[in-house]
């Protein structure tokens, strides 16, 4: 039922512009922000004591979710589903961008991090693949 | 060589016993920028949190050690990395973020996520001002900076081995003239180099 509610609160969220399906991938400080204008109020009501970290605000806010206000499950679930895909973002890019890795980054020593700094790199950014390209714009690092 | 200059102001100011630049509203962009630095070379920068924390408490017994102009010697090393300085809000007497301020620490794990920091450990440094003991100040501060961490590492998926968590209580205020003052209150990070 809850996955059920979740997804439909995420379609009906992403519908109404909240996030655009098309726009980029927004990330935690962003997320906290619409997730606290939404839920700030039902977090102070019924979680005042709990701490954020280890999934606790989360569980409360399952805990009591029958008494959210709409808007919080809305943003709640959209703001799940969003960082999803952005971590799923993240997690892909050294695969997507192996082959321009290995082009443009001969000259990098080993490293995921030192290989990512190339290619976000200004003057690469014209010539990494646009599949590469997008997925380090999903991935939050421009 | 301009974003040099501003980062040393950043850095220094605290120090020189200014008043720190905390900031409750930040963007991604200037986290990463304070906290890359200047030359982006920096070298590793080992660091005991516990030797540290046992330094403080031996420096806490001995008397006229209060608001000291000059910060304990194993802090001074620490005081030259690039560094942030922000508000993060938390319960009276208590080491639970409040709501408003899960947007700062969503925005700090954002930056480290980012490749220009994936590869450098940080330390989360808590201060505290000068109201209660300097003892109750020192264990309030460790376990917000622990509980920054915590957050941090889990709902904001940090890699752990990115972080360590340092209380300082009262013993750097940030305005030695204004000892119980907000401006005091404060949540450092540091770039302690490549990991």
């Amino acid at each position: 039922m809850w996955r059920k509610v979740r997804f439909w609160a995420s379609a009906l969220f992403i519908a109404c512009g909240g996030v655009s399906a098309t726009a980029q991938t927004i990330g935690y400080g962003d997320s906290m922000g619409l997730l606290i204008e939404a839920c700030g109020a039902d977090v102070e009501a019924h979680c005042a004591s709990v701490r954020l970290g280890s999934g606790r605000i989360e569980a409360c806010l399952q805990q009591n979710v029958d008494r959210l206000s709409q808007n919080c499950v809305t943003t709640w679930n959209a703001v799940v589903q969003q960082l999803q895909v952005r971590a799923a973002a993240q997690e892909v890019v050294p695969k997507i961008c192996e082959a321009d890795a290995k082009r443009l980054c001969s000259d990098f020593r080993e490293g995921r991090a030192r290989i990512l700094r190339c290619l976000i790199r200004e003057d690469n950014t014209r010539k990494v693949s646009n599949a590469c390209n997008k997925a380090i714009t999903d991935a939050g690092w421009r | 060589m301009r974003l040099r200059l501003e980062c040393l102001a950043v850095c220094l100011l605290p120090l020189i016993g200014g008043h720190a630049f905390a900031q409750s509203n930040v963007s991604p962009g200037e986290i990463l920028q304070s906290l890359t630095g200047a030359s982006g070379a920096a070298q590793a920068v080992a660091i005991d949190v516990n030797a540290i924390r046992s330094d403080i408490e031996q420096r806490i017994k001995v008397e006229g050690t209060e608001n000291a102009a000059s910060p304990p010697p194993v802090l001074q090393a620490l005081a030259t990395l690039p560094n942030l300085t922000l508000v993060i809000e938390f319960d009276l007497d208590s080491d639970r973020i409040k709501p408003r301020s899960y947007k700062t620490v969503g925005y700090i794990a954002d930056a480290l996520h980012h490749p220009l920091l994936l590869s450098y450990k940080f330390v989360v440094v808590g201060h505290g001002d000068a109201s209660g003991s300097r003892e109750h100040n020192l264990d309030l501060s460790q376990r917000r900076a622990a509980a920054v961490v915590e957050a941090l590492t889990t709902t904001f998926r940090v890699e752990p081995g990115q972080l360590v968590a340092l209380g300082l209580g009262e013993e750097q205020l940030s305005d030695p003239s204004d000892p119980t003052g907000a401006v005091n209150r404060r949540v450092q990070l540091l770039n302690l180099g490549p990991r």
